[in-house]
């Protein structure tokens, strides 16, 4: 019997041994495929991969900026069923709607920043001169550049590294600045973009970081530098945000917003009326039984659906430098100079490059506005009113009117327009930051939530 | 221990054979055996007179008996001559005795009538504990579901035979296709981040437990519950927290769900068929005020006009795509047959049974384009089991259960789903589809399953008081599903196909082991055991777009293609000692400790030890107890058990993505965290039960309280630091507590009638403790994870717009504020009598989970031939949003806004209150303003049964038995939305809840026969 007992024992050590070396010996171990490990990205070969991921990861988070600004800002009406752009249509957007778009353009920023930390260190890798590294500039500026125009405010916490894991270590968490912070980041960032991208003979990286230092000087009001940049990029160029139908992730949100679904419309708004016709708004009217289109309205059942037909297909890029944006900065600087002939010129080479027929003003400069259907004024041909109905046309559905009706503080913000439900008073505020009208997204509410810097009671709010 | 209605009676025509058998033998031993006889009998279920195969009929004082066979006869052998008393015995049932006298050479006849008890304390129980334990020495509550109780029920599924059934348990049925899965819970959400569904295991292998693949078009998705045959069940054990899922370890802090399946006795081969014909079909759907006669257009598409609509309703206008019945629902025809056969020998039998069924939905699919009938909604399956034992050795035993399933189901596009029937339909001419909404249905929506699992059962006692205890089996799980848009499809002109497949397996190892002795007068039961648990998911998931033609498709049909590949392992295992003290057989103490390891934890984290320690107290056997009253047991248990993290939250990773058009990539992935560990749930409960009255009425309570430390909560890492996205972290603390009684009284019991009502009442509240650094977390509209807040005046005096409160009304400035797991959080307006336009405060309503269930059931039996089963179930305290009614206020077509979209469209806007405009006007209303108490009762299920007279059936016919019944037949609710139980989500492990397009629950009616030969 005493056998038998402790042989039973016996067989509970064992149980128990098995199980507690299991754990030191691997049977617990994770399989872990199609996962790559943070260590095993430092080799020159992988370099490549990382900057090809800084252009996706830009991609990924700029069509839906690109989506949800072309609401917020009335270049496109929300006519569809979802919760949030049920809200954006009406002007609500508060720090909670605000988490995607902030988590996109910091991971845009973070990877390409970090990321070149990361190059500078890989062993065997040819950092100066390099094209890849010149890639990895000009998306780090330009998510800052994309990070100023859309924010009221920016935030920069240092990068959380092989040395500070997160959870449990501290990084240098960053305090609230003002968005001009993130255009000045940009500058030295885009400025050595055109440094190694000129050395490896990258003219279209030189030629889009020319013009993204152009947009961000504009953001910093350095008209001077803006122009010196601008002037050195052809009307033609164009360096756009990659889309592909090659994968699900490489797919431009707004083609599957309009063509996938009925989210947005053209209807109503500048592009829909001022701009019939015009090629750099293309559209067609679902309405009409001869446009195929599966249904003639939105989402909503109602607005009637002007699809979108400017990126057609999953693969179409969208623009973030182009030439006609620098001529229209060109124009906006004669403008201030009180030169209105120099203007009309440069707007005139930029509609040119369209095929479009040359404008002519009223002979005044007068001042921007604003419409009733979508933000520029339809007919006017004051100097500022057609500066601001050309951007609008020339840069719809890009994600950049958010930025042109904050830095012009437009009349359109006051509201009331026939996009925007009547019973909605104000456009996308950050109302907190009282003052000025500061339009653009707020700080995330994730932000507020795990910065201690973030004053939440004044920063953050919810609509 | 009772003697309940033992019958004497002269032994029936189909027991002679076996008396004289019995005799022949009696005669034949005489020499040897001259002063002995024999006992003989039937065993029966008393309430439908059944044969119980498998009882085990003993005289303990002689160390001598017999398992009755797989009719329920059993036959005792060379009983010494005198007066004994013979115990018959069966898990589930109560123990019956009768005092029988045996002469030498005699041949007595003894039959035994044997009741389903919910509480016996001589019953075995073998879930949650080591090894098989008798009730009275288990310190925490158990639920046993008897097959007798669900035999004469209308199920269909396990989910069935729950609903109901399980006290503490939320068994929410969703929607209404058929194949679509139902949710299961036990004690409501104790986890923030991770699954609240139970363990599931089929006759001690551990199965799939969470959902298949989930259909983003139709919004649903199977349940590997569904796929268990309910007619091989022979009972279901439920144990429901962290004290009783201790020896579970790691995962088990939602429960467990033990189902064991019938197994074969000796005896010549025992065949049973049953036949079910049936239909499910649907009501009037829609609010009750909606003085339309459509159904939302559902009902009726084909609407021309009445008394109140001449000429038409403009926001349900004839639908040209409508089907020739005038209805977009039909009544769904279903059918199933049911065969099954057990018999063997001394050491070795066998239950093998096969099932084939097809199920019709309600949906009318009608025609499409070409002329060519649509595939239906519905579902054809066919299941196979197997179970074999056999005795090698007296101390050994063997058992080989094993079955295959396959389940073949066609969905139509339904829920959140621009291409959905209902969204379209409801929405009436503000649809995506120009109001042909048949359009929507030639898409082809298909998920099969095919099910395997297997188990080897080894039980060896090589000495008195020594048992151990071998488990190990697989369950393997096929789901494919696919999706195809034709060419020409009007939504996506081109057409697009998806596939999914994934395989999921999971292994069991399972050891226990226990020594029963005897320490200082104490009776001792130390066991101690060890479980490895390998769960493997492999599958690709595939897309094809843009075809060049018509015709069948493949993926490779696309011009554009992508593909997907999911592989993971995971590895959980661990060990326990459990040490079961007994005194007097009426004290019991238990000690219990499990370690676990887990492929999930943190390399720095190590092991997790989880204690348990529970008494059980018979108070009634002690002298002292008044007698007369029946039986009472006190208990109280303690115990911990955890989560697991998701398999790579521990790890810094990143994945591959493709950028450039197609080139190589990387971006982050996870952030990881070294020293992440599961959470852990610690729980106490206390709480008595009993029965008295002759055991005519049986009771049972409980108190428990839960809380989770250490919850693993999904925190944002500091997004400008970059690495965005969560990382779990152990910083939450979550409580969940509440009471559970119910009531099963005997009202009569003779031979002319039983009757017997139950009630039974369970509540689960669960409160956010703490999130650590975060406020909350949504988790999917409008439903959050809510941190505690002060109170302040803003809150406390918020408007209470339609008299059901929200959380927080009236609180005290700086106290704190709890919120339940989740809560409705959103916009409620705050003027609502004020003619204006409507002001809006955030209110958090309530918890959108069911806060208490309660059952009330009946079953009554005539001549234990007719019986009548009832079973209802209401759920309340939770609220849910309607999608459907806000989105259709948003288009003015949601019928209780009929009369302010009337004042809108006359330019009366000004004239309306804020509260009439915040429900209807479509420019201002908002989502919480649709959202409402959810409170409802489901008359669950009805059943009337009637076992033929013998006479009336062929000779080679033991018994048969005519049933007709009904499911799902009247609701009751106030909520104003579709149906108070419809999620958008199907069985998804999510914990948001809301109605958003869904068919809701179908009813069905069944005619149902069965043989016995």
């Amino acid at each position: 019997m005493k056998t038998i007992k402790n042989r039973f024992f016996m067989l509970g050590a064992l149980v128990g041994a098995f199980a507690v070396t299991g754990c030191d010996e691997g049977l617990f171990d994770v399989k872990n495929p199609g996962r790559i490990l943070d260590e095993d990205l430092n080799t020159a070969a992988g370099v490549a991969s990382l900057v090809t991921g800084m252009s996706s990861d830009f991609s990924a988070s700029y069509d839906n900026l690109a989506f949800t600004t072309a609401i917020l800002s009335d270049e496109i009406v929300g006519s569809g069923s979802y919760f949030s752009t049920g809200r954006y249509r009406r002007g609500l957007f508060d720090s909670e709607d605000a988490n995607g778009f902030w988590a996109g353009v910091q991971r845009a920023r973070w990877v390409a920043e970090a990321g070149l930390l990361r190059m500078k260190e890989i062993e065997g890798y040819q950092f100066d001169g390099n094209i890849q590294t010149a890639r990895a500039y000009l998306f780090a500026g330009l998510a800052n550049r994309w990070f100023g125009e859309n924010f009221c405010k920016t935030v920069f916490s240092a990068p959380y590294t092989e040395e500070v894991p997160g959870p449990g270590g501290e990084i240098d968490t960053g305090v609230e600045m003002d968005r001009e912070a993130a255009f000045e980041r940009a500058v030295p960032l885009l400025e050595a973009a055109i440094q190694h991208g000129g050395a490896a003979g990258a003219t279209d990286i030189v030629n889009a970081a020319r013009g993204g230092l152009a947009q961000v000087y504009v953001g910093l009001g350095d008209a001077t530098n803006a122009l010196a940049n601008a002037s050195m990029v052809p009307t033609d160029f164009v360096f756009a945000a990659a889309y592909s139908s090659n994968s699900g992730r490489e797919e431009s949100i707004i083609w599957n917003e309009t063509h996938g679904r009925h989210e947005i419309s053209a209807w109503m708004t500048l592009a829909g009326t001022y701009g019939a016709g015009d090629p750099r708004t293309p559209w067609t009217d679902c309405s009409d039984e001869a446009s195929n289109c599966p249904s003639g309205n939105g989402a909503d059942g109602q607005t009637i659906h002007y699809r979108q037909e400017k990126y057609p297909t999953r693969d179409d890029d969208i623009p973030l430098v182009k030439g006609t944006e620098m001529r229209l900065i060109e124009a906006e600087a004669a403008l201030n100079n009180g030169d209105l002939a120099g203007a009309m010129a440069k707007i005139n080479e930029a509609r040119g490059h369209y095929g479009l027929d040359a404008l002519e003003s009223d002979g005044t400069i007068g001042s921007i506005t604003g419409g009733e259907g979508g933000g520029a004024h339809p007919t006017s041909m004051s100097g500022w009113d057609i500066l601001d109905r050309e951007r609008h046309l020339t840069l719809w559905l890009e994600g950049r009117r958010l930025w042109d009706m904050q830095r012009w503080d437009h009349p359109h913000l006051n509201g009331g327009g026939v996009v925007y439900e009547a019973t909605v008073d104000r456009r996308v505020t950050c109302d907190v930051l009282g003052g000025p009208r500061h339009i653009g997204m707020p700080i995330a509410l994730d932000e507020c939530q795990v910065n201690e810097n973030i004053d939440t009671q004044t920063r953050c709010f919810s609509k | 221990m009772s003697v309940t209605r033992v019958s004497r009676a002269v032994a029936r025509t189909a027991i002679r054979p076996l008396i004289a058998a019995a005799v022949v033998l009696a005669a034949v031993q005489a020499p040897a055996h001259a002063q002995t006889g024999t006992i003989t009998g039937v065993v029966r279920n008393a309430t439908n007179g059944q044969p119980i195969a498998g009882a085990q009929v003993s005289i303990p004082e002689l160390n001598l008996g017999i398992q009755a066979n797989n009719v329920g006869r059993y036959l005792l052998q060379n009983v010494p001559a005198g007066t004994h008393t013979v115990q018959v015995r069966f898990i589930g049932y109560g123990t019956v005795t009768a005092e029988v006298e045996v002469s030498a050479d005699g041949a007595v006849v003894q039959d035994f009538e044997v009741r389903s008890e919910t509480i016996s304390l001589e019953g075995l129980v073998v879930t949650g504990t080591a090894g098989a334990a008798r009730r009275r020495e288990i310190g925490n509550s158990v639920t046993q579901i008897n097959s007798d109780v669900f035999e004469s029920a209308p199920v269909s599924s396990v989910a069935d035979i729950m609903q109901g059934r399980t006290l503490g348990g939320t068994v929410l049925t969703n929607g209404g296709q058929v194949g679509a899965g139902s949710t299961f819970k036990l004690r409501g959400n104790n986890s923030v981040s991770f699954s609240n569904v139970p363990l599931v295991y089929l006759d001690g292998v551990r199965v799939r437990e969470r959902g298949l693949i989930h259909s983003d078009e139709a919004n649903q998705q199977t349940n590997p519950f569904d796929d268990i045959n309910p007619a091989d069940i022979e009972r279901i054990e439920v144990i429901k927290g962290a004290a009783a899922t201790t020896l579970y370890g790691t995962e088990a802090a939602g429960g467990v769900i033990q189902i064991f399946t019938k197994r074969g006795v000796a005896g010549a081969p025992a065949w049973s068929l049953t036949v079910d014909q049936g239909i499910n079909n649907l009501g009037h759907i829609g609010p009750a005020a909606d003085v339309n006669p459509t159904g939302l257009g559902l009902n009726n598409c084909d609407f021309t006009g009445d008394a109140n609509f001449s000429g038409g309703d403009s926001q349900f206008p004839a639908d040209p795509s409508c089907p020739a019945s005038g209805s977009w629902l039909k009544t769904g025809r279903t059918q199933s047959y049911n065969l099954s056969v057990r018999g063997g020998a001394e050491r070795m039998n066998y239950f093998v049974s096969a099932k084939w069924g097809e199920q019709g939905g309600v949906f009318d699919t009608g025609f499409d384009s070409d002329g060519i009938k649509r595939p239906e909604q519905g579902q054809e399956s066919w299941n196979l089991r197997g179970n074999f034992a056999f005795a090698p050795a007296e101390d050994l035993d063997v058992r080989f259960n094993t079955f295959y399933a396959h389940r073949n189901v066609t969905w139509v596009p339904d829920g959140n789903n621009a291409e959905g029937l209902l969204l379209n339909v409801f929405r009436g001419g503000r649809d995506y589809t120009n109001d042909e909404d048949g359009k929507l249905l030639d898409m082809d929506i298909t998920n099969i399953n095919d099910r395997f699992t297997s188990g080897m059962n080894l039980i060896w006692t090589p000495m008195e008081g020594m048992q151990h205890r071998l488990n190990a089996g697989i369950d393997w799980t096929r789901n494919e599903y696919f999706e195809e848009r034709p060419w020409g499809y009007f939504y996506v002109q081109l057409g697009n196909r998806e596939t999914d497949e994934r395989t999921y397996r999971k292994l069991t190892l399972d050891y226990a082991g226990s020594w029963t002795s005897e320490i200082l007068g104490l009776s001792s039961r130390f066991s101690l055991g060890g479980q490895l648990y390998n769960d493997f998911i492999t599958g690709t998931n595939g897309f094809g777009d843009d075809f060049a033609g018509p015709g069948e498709k493949v993926l490779q049909s696309g011009a554009i293609t992508e593909a997907f590949e999911v592989n993971s392992t995971v590895t959980s295992g661990g060990f326990f000692f459990e040490e079961v003290l007994g005194a007097g057989d009426r004290f019991f103490l238990t000690l219990g400790l499990r370690v676990d390891g887990h492929s999930a934890f943190g390399k720095d984290f190590g092991l997790q030890s989880y204690p348990k320690a529970s008494f059980s107290y018979v108070v009634s056997d002690e002298a002292f107890f008044p007698e007369g009253f029946g039986m009472l047991k006190l208990r109280g248990a303690f115990g911990s058990s955890g989560k697991a993290p998701g398999l790579f939250d521990a790890a810094r990773t990143w994945a591959s993505v493709a950028g450039d058009n197609g080139r190589p990539g990387v971006t982050p992935d996870n952030l990881g965290n070294p020293t992440l560990g599961p959470e852990r749930s610690t729980e106490y409960e206390a709480g008595f039960e009993g029965s008295t009255l002759n055991d005519r009425v049986a009771f049972e309570y409980q108190y428990f309280y839960q809380s989770t430390s250490d919850a693993l909560i999904p925190v944002t890492q500091i997004p400008s630091g970059g690495f965005v996205g969560d990382q779990f972290e152990n910083v939450g603390l979550v409580s969940n507590r509440g009471h559970e009684v119910f009531v099963n009284v005997n009202l009569l019991s003779s031979d002319a009638l039983i009757w017997d009502v139950g009630a039974g009442l369970a509540t689960a509240n669960s409160r956010v403790e703490d999130l650590g650094v975060l406020d909350n977390i949504p988790v999917g509209w409008r439903n959050y994870v809510q941190a505690p807040l002060e109170c302040t005046e803003e809150l406390s005096n918020g408007a209470d717009f339609d008299g059901n409160g929200f959380i927080g009304q009236g609180c005290t400035p700086g106290e704190l504020v709890y919120f339940p797991l989740p809560a409705f959080c959103h916009d409620r307006v705050q003027n609502p009598d004020e003619v204006a336009a409507p002001r809006y405060a955030t209110q958090c309503l309530g918890s959108t989970t069911p806060t208490h269930t309660y059952n009330l059931n009946t079953t009554m039996t005539l001549g234990q031939r007719l019986t009548l089963d009832v079973v209802g179930e209401g759920m309340g305290g939770h609220w849910l949003s309607s999608g459907t009614a806000y989105q259709n206020a948003r288009r003015s077509v949601w019928p209780t806004c009929r009369d302010v979209n009337q004042a809108i469209s006359d330019g009366r806007r000004d004239q309306l209150t804020a509260g009439e405009r915040a429900l209807c006007d479509p420019s201002v209303t908002r989502y919480g303003m649709w959202t409402q108490p959810a409170d409802f009762f489901k008359l669950r299920s009805v059943s009337l049964s009637y076992r033929l007279p013998q006479e009336w059936i062929p000779g080679r016919f033991r018994s048969a038995t005519l049933r007709l019944q009904g499911r799902n037949l009247l609701t009751f609710t106030d909520y104003e939305g579709v149906d108070p139980e419809a999620f958008e989500d199907g069985s998804a492990d999510v914990l948001f809840r809301q109605e958003y397009y869904n068919l809701p629950p179908f009813r069905s009616f069944v005619l149902s026969a069965r043989v016995d030969f």
